[in-house]
């Protein structure tokens, strides 16, 4: 197992260094892209072009202000071209309000996903399951900032029931959870539509298992054959995805929920730099993102392997 | 040989009622009666026909929008009446109020759906932003289809090195955040434009988009390709084909892809939704579809910051959106159940 | 004697998507306490589907059921979920085919045992493990101990059979179903199986009831046999008036290619030709007769399952032909068996709409 994790992480390094290369390439591309034109301010002359180049390195080829910007990255210190604030303190603040945001909606999507898709598949082909797969199709085919729209005009406009932005920190918590509660839900929607699919086709193949039979011919109650043999097993594939999808969503996917809420969040951090063409943040919050994927899905292969002992034997090969 | 008689790996197992029968399938030609059976299954499939045919009668209404636009709104979608009044039951209305606010739904031929802030037709810009929508869908679905489709088989078939780069290109793209990655290409591709040798792109067309959705999603099919074409070049066929002396390309081309075909009509649907709702996403965050020109993702843009007075700037777009992937969402999963007839059992318990 | 269990006109029909499938038609038959019942026939004879039922494992919406199966004082057909819980594990045990999917992969084999003692038996979690230590070892699994701890994968097929075997025994049951227990495993293991199966009978007094396609693996441990076809019961008797006086031209064609180590070796192993009819569009008269080389006019009707002793119904079968005419007509080259008929078309199901 030690060793499993051990190879998972070397790879993940290479993975992230990939990962910076292609952000610094994707930015250093663009024409128009200098950000010594927009540091020099618009009344610059060549000359303040010049100095502002020389500064901050940006006539220096191109693997040295990578080497360079990496440095900075690694020791803390760098800063926005666009606001000269640090980019690593500006995601401190935002990662509480993200984390917040994507654990809540996670818990919410993977409660209602399992028990939906769970019902679902028991049922397979009853009125239960047409009514939860045409709720599924609703969640899947509406974007989550559509939903967030949806339910800001409904609860904000019209009932005045939920605001329809801001954050309040986790010192409040009822406030921390009345301002997340419309985006939770946004967020979880779809996610919810996906696991229950996916949960439900994993239950009708598992009812199809001999092992099941198995553990009914043994004579166990149906709630014991359900939740011991049948949920147990389906719910290996559902792990393997919340690992990935947990990891997107913090490292930038949810950064429309908090455009749309204006949760001052690393997406909503990350969609403002973006649009700035501002390359230290971009940098620092894809690689945050990428490291965020890594290490969740490392997790998320570890508890496969907790839960499907012939993986865990294989893997320890 | 052909292999069509070797067999798909979908050749349909008359599975029964509950599970524990033992019944003898009668033994299907897979290959083209796979996919008669398939036909049948989905013409029998009452809902994906009728999710299908919302799909079908959107983009007819999309494709329409130039007749609507001429002989129904007499206006165009780019065009503004700000300063106009216009006549609704007796009562003269601005068509953008002093305040900035544009009317409403009239139900009139002429700002059927209402107006936006700049006084354009909401119906001629919804019906031909659903053009930009579905053609960039459609593209950007062709693109991911036919390069995970290229990149799955070449990886899963040679293996060794030329597999490992691949999925090594995939592992970094799949571990950047999608829209992250999305939005980073569309912005920096968007404000310079795309030049690449005799390959010139203007900033504001609409194939920049098109080309970073194609290529965003390409190692989500590619890998299950490659899975498969793994499974595939130990079977008994291509092993045949080989001591045959084929080529690769022609074992490739021939031998391993039309057993892949079955997944990749299922991928389609999936895909041409997910390329929906990326686009909405991206140019609803500014990467996309640039203005003037219309998108659904644009118009819901556009229409976010007057969402408390003019709600319906944003659910028009919306609506679409949600339906026209409904439509696609429902039909894809009859298809899926059609083509995999282990979907379609029903168990008993 | 009553019998331990007593199956009685049974019949199971599917609804699926091309029409109603009739898996088991009028099937009745007894099982005494110790006695060790072979059900033997093709796949699709409805032998599986008989034992499912009697488990209480077919029900479902698509399932409806008409006849009895009698446990005691119980009706397993009409019997209560509840009712069925307690029997099934605990009265009735069952082992399967393939003893590598049987086992759920995800949890240690000695659990999946405690779990089934703890099912029926108030016992605590320890006493229930020092059981399924002794079943495992009883079943023969050397150092049972550290065995329990093991997942299923890590277990050969014969092994994990012998597991099943443990488990099905947990709870003392007084009837054993065995569907096709040894099919998966090789001969030595499949020997060994049988070994313990009928050791098992002799010792506990279980009755067993013993499903195979391979009238071979019957031969040396089955008291009495019941051959199905398409649904039916065609021949039923004891292991000797099957073996050796068979009445039913199926029978006779499987003997035929049960392959024997006291006759010459053919050039190659007889086989009954076509293939069982669809349970959707069964043969009006005799389900056998599109494959029987031997049919004649009275084929058309359905014959009835009869004795031709008027002194006992033991030996009972489901043929048209005469006694007398039948075993002139069963032996072939010297041994039991059923000729090759060119009238035969291929796919026998398929040539009766």
């Amino acid at each position: 197992m030690a060793r499993f994790v051990l190879r998972r992480l070397g790879s993940a390094v290479l993975v992230l260094f990939a990962v910076s290369i292609l952000t610094f390439l994707i930015f250093e591309v663009i024409p128009n892209g200098n950000p010594a034109l927009r540091l020099a301010g618009r009344t610059a002359t060549p000359a303040n072009i010049a100095a502002v180049e020389r500064i901050y390195g940006f006539n220096k080829p191109v693997y040295v202000q990578y080497v360079r910007t990496m440095e900075q990255i690694f020791t803390g210190k760098i800063v926005s071209y666009a606001t000269g604030v640090n980019v690593i303190s500006q995601l401190k603040q935002a990662l509480p309000v993200t984390a917040s945001l994507v654990l809540g909606a996670a818990v919410l999507w993977l409660f209602f996903g399992i028990v939906l898709g769970l019902l679902a598949g028991l049922h397979a082909g009853s009125t239960i399951d047409t009514g939860i797969s045409a709720l599924n199709f609703l969640g899947i085919s509406a974007p989550s900032f559509v939903i967030g729209y949806v339910l800001i005009y409904v609860f904000s406009f019209k009932l005045h029931v939920f605001p329809s932005s801001g954050y309040v920190g986790l010192a409040d918590p009822l406030g921390w959870a009345y301002h997340l509660a419309m985006p939770w839900v946004s967020l979880a929607i779809l996610y919810t539509g996906i696991y229950s699919q996916v949960l439900r086709a994993s239950v009708v193949d598992t009812l199809n298992e001999d092992f099941v039979r198995t553990a009914r011919a043994k004579g166990l109650s149906h709630r014991q054959v359900t939740l011991h043999h049948v949920l147990r097993t389906s719910l290996i594939p559902v792990v393997s995805l919340s690992g990935l999808d947990i990891a997107a969503v913090l490292g930038g996917s949810a950064i429309i929920i908090e455009v749309v809420f204006d949760l001052p969040g690393i997406g909503y951090y990350a969609s403002q730099s973006i649009g700035a063409l501002d390359v230290p943040p971009v940098l620092v919050i894809t690689l945050f993102g990428a490291f965020a994927v890594v290490i969740f899905s490392t997790i998320a292969d570890v508890v496969y392997g907790l839960l499907d002992p012939r993986i865990r034997v294989a893997g320890s090969r | 040989m052909t292999l069509r008689d070797t067999g798909t790996g979908h050749v349909p197992v008359n599975e029964s009622a509950v599970g524990v029968l033992d019944v003898p399938a009668e033994p299907y030609a897979a290959g083209a009666a796979t996919y008669r059976l398939a036909l049948r299954r989905l013409r029998h499939n009452h809902r994906a026909i009728v999710f299908g045919s919302l799909f079908v009668l959107v983009v007819v209404l999309c494709l329409l929008a130039p007749v609507y636009a001429r002989y129904i709104a007499h206006t165009g979608p780019n065009v503004q009446h700000i300063t106009e009044v216009l006549d609704i039951n007796g009562k003269s209305v601005d068509v953008v109020s002093l305040t900035g606010v544009p009317v409403g739904p009239t139900w009139h031929s002429r700002f059927f759906l209402g107006a936006d802030a700049d006084g354009r037709d909401l119906a001629v810009r919804l019906l031909y932003g659903g053009r930009t929508s579905l053609a960039i869908g459609v593209m950007a679905t062709a693109i991911t289809i036919v390069l995970a489709t290229v990149l799955g088989l070449v990886a899963g078939y040679y293996g060794k090195w030329t597999d490992g780069v691949i999925s090594r290109v995939f592992d970094i793209v799949w571990a950047y955040p999608a829209l992250l990655l999305a939005i980073a290409l569309g912005v920096s591709l968007a404000t310079g434009g795309i030049s690449i040798g005799p390959v010139q792109i203007n900033s504001g067309s609409i194939l920049i988009p098109t080309l970073v959705i194609g290529i965003v999603y390409v190692p989500y099919v590619a890998r299950p390709i490659r899975g498969e074409v793994l499974a595939l070049r130990e079977r008994e066929f291509v092993e045949s084909a080989r001591a045959l002396g084929f080529s690769n390309f022609r074992i490739m081309a021939s031998e391993i892809l039309p057993n892949l075909t079955s997944t990749l009509i299922v991928f389609v649907p999936l895909q041409l939704a997910h390329s929906i709702i990326l686009e909405a996403a991206l140019s609803f965050l500014g990467a996309g579809v640039q203005p003037p020109a219309a998108s659904w993702g644009t118009l819901l843009a556009s229409g976010a910051p007057l969402f408390n007075v003019a709600p319906y700037l944003t659910l028009a777009p919306a609506t679409m959106l949600v339906i026209t992937c409904l439509g696609i969402n429902v039909f894809g999963d009859g298809l899926r159940e059609a083509l995999d007839p282990r979907a379609t059992v029903r168990t008993g318990y | 004697m009553t019998a331990l269990l007593a199956v009685e006109h049974l019949q199971v029909e599917f609804r699926t998507e091309e029409g109603v499938l009739r898996a088991v038609d009028d099937v009745s038959f007894e099982l005494q306490r110790g006695e060790l019942l072979g059900i033997v026939g093709e796949s699709g004879s409805g032998k599986s589907v008989t034992a499912m039922t009697i488990m209480g494992l077919t029900r479902g919406p698509n399932a409806s059921f008409s006849g009895r199966a009698v446990l005691g004082d119980l009706d397993l057909v009409t019997a209560s979920e509840r009712q069925l819980e307690r029997v099934r594990g605990g009265r009735v045990a069952m082992i399967f085919q393939d003893p590598m999917t049987a086992l759920n992969p995800v949890h240690r084999v000695g659990d999946q045992i405690v779990e089934q003692i703890r099912a029926h038996q108030s016992e605590n979690r320890r006493a229930a493990m020092d059981r399924a230590v002794d079943l495992l070892d009883r079943v023969g699994i050397p150092r049972a101990k550290e065995r329990a701890r093991s997942y299923p994968h890590e277990f050969s097929g014969g092994m994990r059979q012998r597991v099943m075997i443990a488990m099905a025994l947990s709870c003392s049951p007084e009837i054993l179903i065995a569907d096709e227990p040894t099919t998966a495993l090789d001969v030595t293991t499949q020997a060994q199986i049988l070994a313990e199966i009928g050791t098992l009978r002799k010792e506990l007094g279980v009755g067993v009831l013993l499903i195979t396609h391979d009238l071979g693996v019957i031969a040396d441990v089955a008291d009495r046999v019941v051959v199905m076809y398409a649904g039916q019961v065609v021949e039923q008797g004891s292991l000797s008036d099957i073996f050796y006086d068979p009445r039913h031209p199926y029978t006779w064609g499987l003997l035929g290619s049960v392959p024997r180590l006291d006759a010459d070796r053919p050039e190659r192993l007889p086989t009954i030709p076509g293939t069982p009819p669809s349970l959707l569009r069964r043969p009006t008269g005799c389900r056998f007769a599109p494959r029987c080389a031997w049919r004649f006019e009275a084929c058309s009707r359905p014959p009835a399952l009869k004795s031709d002793d008027p002194e006992t119904d033991e030996h009972t079968g489901r043929c048209w032909l005469d006694l007398d005419v039948a075993r002139e007509r069963r032996v072939v080259g010297g041994t039991l068996g059923l000729p090759v008929d060119d009238r035969t078309t291929a796919g026998g199901g398929a040539a009766n709409p």
